[in-house]
């Protein structure tokens, strides 16, 4: 005879699945998007980084036109678009007829769409396909891009019209023309390096400085001008490597293949099953051109860089945490905003420090101390990372210089911190909790 | 008079000389439009006949051919820039992407001017209270806010930057208001224990 007592707790995990499940759906229902959308409502903006979910047509013009009246009438209103669009392949397709305004955008003035990558994937289907499969690698990717933003605690919390350049760039996910920029919709224009770096660009993700500065960079600026960028990127076709030409291994849309150190963002092992199989990957590429003994060694070489950069990231991570323990972080979590839709921080006030506490979203609404392990982590660590992974030894130097600058630093203030640990902390209502921006932020995020 | 002649030695010498823009406006000016995607197209596309995307000109109305060049963009002539950068967008973008677009960047930028306001607002208490050693700190850390976070921040909105708005921008001057509040509590705490 089966015991049927064991049915209650199989019964009852499987109702608390399916109510957890309802309640991931019942939270993406809100106004604004991902699984805080009930907390937040878009800029008006977002709607064209984020046009499946946010786009609505205009309503002045009226009815529903084929394409050359489209084109007579934006040729004298939008010429630039235009002109774009008959530079373009899509103007004037080898095979068959143009891809022209209505294929894209619809033909009912007012129920104009813009285009989605599923727009783009009626006839890019290889392409689509093959950036959908990102999602398997997770997170850093282009094709969960937007996903990221919109879930994290500082998107949620900070007002909506501080937000605008975040969804600029996680609109990757969103939007073809981020690297194929409208109308013309050039592949050799998103082969190039430049294209790259509107948003891989500054003090997290410095791209284009450690790239330019490489060798690899160096003869880019050299030649770009006289190369033909209208070539596949197969081996054999360009004489130095690009972005794409690395990251979209021929050409495919897949950046997220290769990824072993994860953005620089946290420690990993570099020798585990699923990154030895990237490593192979990683010298596939390079043996377009290096031998593989030599790939190999430069890529254990980035092991070491990266080793030697979380020791002095996990000292400092160690050393916040013991201030945390001692109570010595000034001002504590309690004693600062909140992130102003986080209960639980009301309720159990804890200062975010590492990776898995949310530490990305600590730029602000922290203690200084907090800010300036941040910075080492976020901009110091990130610019090491980059320059090492782009071939930039200088930037590699200067980064690592930056990070035991902030150790330096930090463990200074730690000191003091320490000092003051037992001296009556002023009340934070006016310095801390109070100000214009501060209350402002507390009503509107 | 005098005025008047500066004024036009300082129009007419850069243009007579052959100078480009960012020959003057080199660092965060041209950087963040070089980032922008109208600069990277640029950049990009250099050399071809048919331009794009904007430059300087396109949008700011330097226009270094004509008859006598114009410097339209002084500092006494936002509104006025920002009407002319209005109607340069109308070549590619619809009217109602490029209000849009503006309105989001006024909204933007009057985040950041209230983030400055905060802080000056505690630099102003800290001028009651503290010693001038102590004071210097925060009277840096208020002067890189207001010269260096904010002009960025308005540049990224302006220059379609999202380096620009984010990280040297908004989040930059986050840093500098929780530095400064920081500053002025620890002196307090110093203060007290004294």
């Amino acid at each position: 005879m089966r015991p049927r007592w064991l049915l209650i707790p199989v019964l009852l995990s499987l109702a608390g699945i399916a109510a957890g499940m309802a309640w991931v759906d019942w939270s993406k229902g809100g106004a604004g998007s991902g699984l805080y959308s009930r907390e937040w409502q878009p800029d008006p903006v977002q709607a064209y980084w984020d046009p499946d979910r946010f786009y609505q047509p205009g309503q002045a013009i009226e009815g529903v036109y084929p394409a050359d009246e489209c084109i007579a009438c934006h040729e004298a209103l939008t010429p630039g678009i235009v002109a774009d669009w008959r530079d373009s392949r899509h103007s004037k397709p080898a095979k068959r007829a143009p891809v022209a305004c209505p294929d894209c955008h619809g033909a009912d003035h007012q129920k104009l769409r813009m285009p989605t990558p599923e727009v783009c994937a009626a006839c890019h289907g290889v392409q689509h396909e093959a950036f959908q499969s990102e999602k398997h690698y997770g997170f850093p990717s282009h094709a969960l891009a937007m996903e990221r933003a919109t879930d994290s605690k500082h998107f949620v919390d900070k007002p909506k019209a501080e937000t605008t350049a975040c969804v600029q760039c996680h609109s990757v996910a969103t939007k073809c023309d981020s690297c194929h920029t409208r109308h013309r919709f050039d592949a050799a224009e998103a082969r190039r390096a430049e294209a790259c770096t509107t948003c891989h660009s500054g003090p997290p993700h410095p791209d284009d400085e450690t790239y330019f500065a490489s060798a690899h960079g160096k003869r880019y600026l050299a030649d770009a001008q006289k190369t033909d960028w209208s070539k596949p990127l197969r081996k054999g076709n360009y004489l130095t490597p690009t972005c794409a030409y690395c990251h979209m291994r021929n050409g495919q849309h897949v950046v997220a293949d290769k990824s072993i150190w994860q953005f620089g963002l946290r420690q990993i092992n570099p020798r585990n099953a699923e990154n030895t199989v990237k490593r192979e990957r990683w010298i596939e590429v390079c043996s377009d051109c290096h031998e593989r003994e030599f790939s190999r060694e430069k890529l254990a070489e980035m092991d070491r860089e990266r080793a030697r950069a979380w020791q002095g990231l996990n000292r400092t991570e160690r050393l916040l945490r013991e201030l945390r323990g001692e109570k010595a972080l000034y001002p504590a979590a309690g004693e600062r905003p909140p992130y102003p839709s986080d209960w639980m921080d009301r309720m159990f006030p804890k200062e975010r420090i590492g990776f898995f506490e949310g530490q990305a979203s600590s730029f602000y609404n922290v203690s200084p101390i907090e800010r300036d392990y941040f910075e080492m982590w976020y901009f110091a660590n990130l610019g090491a990372y980059k320059a090492a992974a782009h071939g930039a030894p200088e930037l590699v130097q200067e980064g690592h210089a930056a990070l035991a600058q902030a150790e330096k630093s930090i463990a200074a203030q730690a000191g003091q911190l320490r000092d003051m640990a037992r001296v009556a902390r002023p009340d934070p209502k006016a310095l801390w909790l109070g100000g214009e921006y501060t209350e402002h932020n507390r009503e509107h995020n | 008079m005098r005025r008047a002649l500066w004024l036009l030695l300082l129009i007419a010498l850069p243009a007579a000389a052959g100078k480009s823009c960012v020959d003057c406006h080199a660092g965060s000016a041209e950087r963040s439009y070089a980032l922008s995607k109208h600069g990277v197209i640029a950049r990009i596309e250099a050399g071809r006949e048919r331009r794009r995307t904007p430059d300087c000109g396109g949008c700011h109305g330097y226009e270094a051919k004509a008859p006598a060049p114009q410097h339209y963009v002084t500092k006494n002539s936002r509104n006025e820039a920002r009407e002319q950068a209005g109607a340069a967008c109308g070549a590619c973008h619809s009217p109602r992407y490029v209000a849009e677009q503006l309105a989001a960047a006024q909204r933007g930028l009057a985040i950041g001017e209230m983030k400055r306001r905060e802080a000056e607002a505690v630099v102003a208490a800290a001028r009651k209270e503290l010693k001038d050693a102590e004071l210097a700190h925060i009277e840096s850390l208020l002067a890189t806010l207001r010269t260096e976070h904010l002009p960025n921040l308005r540049l990224g909105l302006a220059h379609q930057s999202p380096d620009y708005q984010w990280w040297l921008g908004q989040a930059s001057l986050d840093g500098g208001l929780l530095r400064i509040k920081g500053a002025l509590g620890e002196a307090r705490r110093r203060d007290r224990r004294q």
